[in-house]
C-alpha cells in the first residue's frame, strides 16, 4: 500500500515536471484573507503571493463532532448497545499553491504539510436484559489517533484572476497520516474484548490517507 | 495534453481517497464477556447428613433456599440475579458488584434451606476477604436420621377454627441409643395455635420433632445453623456455642400455615447426656445453669430465652422450660473455653497455588460435647489463617483434600496442638498428605461460546467433578474469567464435570481423563446457560 502511494505521488510529480512551462513574467496576485470550511473543519486562512506562480497559504481549522445511536439485538435475551462517537479534525497547515500554467490561472496544485488534530473515539455501552433483569456489561472504547504531522497534496480551483474583491475556490486533496494508532480499552464485564487490540489495529492499518475537500471564500487585501 | 494530465491527476486524487476503504474497524472482533463481577463468592452443596448424598440431585426433593441476615441485600447469585436458587443441590452466591469485604468489615448473611422430608436448616456465612469459600450444608432426613439424632412425626387431628386444642398433646422422639436422652414437648389442652401474625390455625396439624444429642459428632455436625459463627440479637456476631443438646420442632397445618405462637406456655423437657461439660469445662450437675437459646430464621439470629437450672429426674439430668413460641431451641454456653482471636496457623506444603482444603478440629482427650466445627480454607505453601473463637484446650487439626474424605475420615493429615490460643504463631506441614503427589496442579482455561452468537464467554463459575464410578460430586474450584488452578484432580483419573452458574447447571457430555497439567478448552454451552449469560 505504501509502495502504491509512493508510486502515485511520483507519477504526479513527474506530470507536474512534464507539464510545467515557464510562463511569461506576470504580476503577483494580491494577498488574501478568508475562511475555509470542509473536511478539516472550519477556520481561517491567509494567502501570501510569492511570485506570479507561487502562493503560500497558512490556515487554521477545527471541528468537533458527536454522534449517538442505540440499537438492540434479541435472541434469547436482549442486548442493547449505546454508541457515542466523538471526533475532531482540523489543525494548522502551511501549503504552497502552484499555478501550473498561465493559461489556466484558476487551477493550482497544492503541496504542504499539516499539523493535524484528527482523532476519533468510539465508545459503546452494553446492557443485557434477561428474565426481567438488566445487567450492565460495561463499555468498550476504541480511540484512533494518527501521527500529527502529515504531508499534503491536492488541487485548488477558483476565480483567482477575478478583479473583484471576493475570491471563491474549492480544494480537493489528501493528506497522509500513516497507520492509525488504536487504543482499545474496556471496563466491566465486557473488558476482555479489548484484548483484541491487535485485530482492531490490523483492521485500520490501511487507513493511511485523509480526504481534504473544502470551500474557500477570501477577500483581497489590496 | 493539458486535459489528459488533469484527468490523470483527478484519478490519482480519487484513488488516494478510496484506496484506504477496506475493512471496518470492528470487523472480526468478537465480544468477549466475563461474568466475574464479584470480589467474594460462596458456593454450597446441600447433602444428606447421614448418607452424604446430594439433595435434589437425582430425585426431586424441592430444595428451596432463601437468604436472610444483616447483609442479605448485598447478596446475589453468581450470575447476578437477586433471586438466587439452588439447582440440583448446588448453589452459587456472590457479593454484589463493587462491594469488598474485609476482616474489620465482614459481610454476614444466612442461607436457609428447605427440602421435602428434611428439617429446615440454615448456615451463617461470613465473608472476610476476597475469594471463594465452599460450604457443605448437611440436612437431616427426618425418616433417616444420622447417629445421635432422633425424630418423631405425629398428627393432631381436627383442631377447630378457634385454634384451641381440646386435649393435651405430647410428642417425644425415641431416646438416642448412645446417650439414652431425648426431648419431650407437652401442649396442654386449651392451648391456642397461632401463626406468626397471631391468627388462629386450625385443621389437621402435622407435628415434627427432632432431638440432637451433644455427644456424637454426626449429630452435632447436623445441627441446623451449626455451632459456629453465631449471631445473637444482642449484636454479638460470629460467636461459637458449646452445646448440651438441640431440639427442632415444626407444627404445620395441612394448608401450609405454620404455627409459630401459643396462646399459653407449653412445656419442653430436654434430657442431658452424662458427662456433658459446661462452658468452663466442668461436668454439669443438678443446679448448673443451662442457657436456652431460640433461633429466628428470618434474621438468622439466636436469642437467649432463659437460664434454667438442670434438675435430676430418674437419675438423668434434664432441663424444663416453658415456651410461648415455636422455633429451634439450643441449650448452649457461648464462647466456652475460647479466645476471641487465636493463633495464626501457617501451612507449609508443596502446593504453589491455592487449594480449597477442609479443616476439622477435634478435642484431644476431652471428647464429649467439646465439638468444634470444620472450616474450608484456601491453603497453599506459607498461607495462614487466624482462628476466631479458637479453643484454648488441646485440639487436633486434621486437613482433608475434600469433604468426602473428611466425612469418611480418609487421607487426612493431623497435628495435635496444646492450645490454639497460644503461642501466637504455629505451623502445620501438609507435605505428607496421603495419596497426594506434589506438584500436581492442573491449570484449566476455558473460552466458551454460545451457538449462533458472535460472542465468547470467559466463564466465572463453580466447577464440580465426580470420579468415574462414584456417586459423590466434589468441589474442584471456582473458575474466574475462564482460568482456574486446582489440586483436586489426579493425573490418570477419569472424571465427569458439572459447571454451575446462577440457577443453571451444565453437565459436560463426556468424561475426561486427566493426562496433562495444562488445558485450554473451547466449549459450547447449552442454551439455558447461554440465555443466562447472553451477552
Amino acid at each position: 500500500m505504501k509502495l502504491h502511494s509512493l508510486k502515485m505521488l511520483a507519477f504526479v510529480s513527474i506530470q507536474f515536471a512534464l507539464t510545467a512551462k515557464i510562463s511569461q513574467a506576470q504580476e503577483k496576485s494580491s494577498p488574501l484573507v478568508g475562511f475555509q470550511v470542509g473536511t478539516m473543519g472550519l477556520g481561517f486562512q491567509y494567502v501570501h503571493p510569492i511570485n506570479s506562480r507561487w502562493d503560500l497559504r497558512a490556515a487554521a481549522t477545527y471541528f468537533q463532532l458527536k454522534h449517538n445511536r442505540e440499537w438492540t439485538t434479541t435472541t434469547t435475551s436482549t442486548l442493547t448497545t449505546s454508541e457515542t462517537i466523538k471526533g475532531r479534525t482540523g489543525g494548522v497547515s502551511l501549503i504552497a499553491d502552484y499555478n501550473l500554467s498561465s493559461k489556466t490561472p484558476n487551477f493550482k496544485l497544492a503541496f504542504g504539510a499539516l499539523y493535524q488534530l484528527n482523532r476519533l473515539i468510539d465508545t459503546r455501552s452494553y446492557l443485557v436484559e434477561y428474565s426481567g433483569q438488566n445487567v450492565d456489561l460495561g463499555n468498550l472504547t476504541l480511540e484512533y489517533t494518527t501521527f500529527p504531522v502529515s504531508p499534503y497534496a491536492g488541487f485548488v480551483w477558483g476565480n483567482f484572476k477575478t478583479e473583484k474583491k471576493i475570491v471563491y475556490s474549492i480544494e480537493l486533496g489528501t493528506l497522509y497520516h500513516g497507520k492509525p494508532r488504536v487504543d482499545f480499552t474496556g471496563e466491566g464485564r465486557i473488558a476482555p474484548t479489548a484484548e483484541q487490540d491487535e485485530m482492531a489495529a490490523e483492521n485500520v492499518k490501511d487507513y493511511n490517507w485523509y480526504p481534504v475537500l473544502n470551500f474557500q471564500i477570501n477577500y483581497k487585501l489590496k | 495534453m493539458k486535459n489528459f494530465n488533469k484527468i490523470l491527476i483527478a484519478i490519482f486524487a480519487v484513488s488516494m481517497v478510496f484506496s484506504s476503504c477496506k475493512k471496518k474497524p470492528t470487523d472480526d472482533i468478537d465480544l468477549i464477556v466475563t461474568n466475574d463481577f464479584s470480589k467474594s463468592t460462596a458456593t454450597f452443596q446441600f447433602v444428606d447428613a447421614k448418607t452424604g448424598v446430594q439433595i435434589d440431585l437425582d430425585i426431586n426433593q424441592n430444595l428451596e433456599i432463601s437468604i436472610s441476615g444483616p447483609d442479605k441485600d448485598k447478596i446475589v447469585d453468581n450470575a447476578g440475579s437477586s433471586n438466587p436458587k439452588a439447582v440440583n443441590g448446588f448453589l452459587g452466591l456472590a457479593l454484589k458488584e463493587g462491594l469488598l469485604p474485609s476482616a474489620s468489615n465482614p459481610i454476614n448473611f444466612s442461607v436457609i434451606a428447605k427440602a421435602d422430608g428434611y428439617l429446615t436448616t440454615s448456615v451463617n456465612v461470613f465473608m472476610h476477604e476476597e475469594g471463594n469459600q465452599h460450604i457443605i450444608v448437611t440436612m437431616v432426613d427426618i425418616n433417616n436420621t444420622p447417629s445421635g439424632v432422633s425424630a418423631e412425626v405425629a398428627t393432631i387431628l381436627s383442631v377447630p377454627a378457634s385454634g384451641i386444642i381440646p386435649t393435651t398433646f405430647t410428642l417425644s422422639p425415641a431416646a438416642t441409643p448412645l446417650t439414652g436422652t431425648t426431648a419431650e414437648i407437652t401442649i396442654p389442652a386449651g392451648t391456642k395455635f397461632m401463626d406468626k401474625n397471631g391468627d388462629a390455625v386450625s385443621g389437621n396439624i402435622n407435628a415434627k420433632m427432632v432431638y440432637f444429642n451433644n455427644m456424637e459428632e454426626s449429630s452435632v455436625a447436623a445441627f441446623p445453623g451449626g455451632l459456629s459463627n453465631i449471631n445473637t440479637v444482642n449484636d454479638e456476631d460470629g460467636i461459637d456455642f458449646k452445646t448440651a443438646g438441640f431440639v427442632a420442632m415444626n407444627l404445620t397445618a395441612s394448608n401450609g400455615k405454620e404455627i409459630k405462637q401459643f396462646g399459653q406456655p407449653v412445656q419442653m423437657r430436654v434430657s442431658i447426656p452424662d458427662g456433658t461439660t459446661d462452658g468452663d469445662g466442668n461436668v454439669i450437675q443438678a443446679g448448673t445453669i443451662v442457657p436456652i437459646w431460640s433461633y429466628d430464621p428470618e434474621t438468622a439470629e439466636w436469642r437467649l430465652e432463659a437460664n434454667p437450672v438442670a434438675t435430676l429426674n430418674a437419675g438423668k439430668l434434664e432441663v424444663n422450660y416453658e415456651m410461648t413460641h415455636l422455633s429451634y431451641w439450643n441449650l448452649d454456653w457461648k464462647n466456652a473455653q475460647r479466645c476471641s482471636y487465636g493463633s495464626t496457623i501457617t501451612f507449609t506444603s508443596c502446593m504453589n497455588q491455592f487449594y480449597n482444603g477442609y479443616i476439622k478440629f477435634s478435642p484431644i482427650g476431652g471428647g464429649g460435647n467439646s465439638y468444634y466445627p470444620y472450616y474450608t480454607k484456601n491453603i497453599q505453601n506459607n498461607s495462614s489463617f487466624t482462628l476466631r473463637n479458637a479453643p484454648s484446650s488441646p485440639t487436633r487439626i486434621t486437613v482433608y483434600k475434600n469433604y468426602f474424605e473428611m466425612m469418611q475420615n480418609q487421607n487426612g493429615i493431623s497435628k495435635d496442638f496444646n492450645s490454639l490460643c497460644a503461642p501466637s504463631s504455629q505451623t502445620m506441614n501438609l507435605s505428607s498428605w496421603p495419596g497426594f503427589v506434589c506438584p500436581t496442579t492442573l491449570t484449566i482455561q476455558i473460552d466458551a461460546n454460545c451457538s449462533g452468537a458472535n460472542r465468547t464467554i470467559r466463564p466465572t463459575c463453580a466447577i464440580y467433578a465426580k470420579k468415574n464410578g462414584t456417586n459423590f460430586w466434589f468441589f474442584v474450584g471456582y473458575m474466574i474469567n475462564g482460568n482456574m488452578v486446582t489440586y483436586a484432580l489426579n493425573q490418570g483419573e477419569t472424571y465427569l464435570f458439572k459447571v454451575q452458574i446462577g440457577n443453571q447447571l451444565f453437565t459436560a457430555p463426556n468424561t475426561f481423563t486427566v493426562t496433562q497439567q495444562n488445558y485450554f478448552l473451547n466449549m459450547t454451552l447449552n442454551s439455558n446457560i447461554c440465555a443466562l449469560l447472553q451477552f
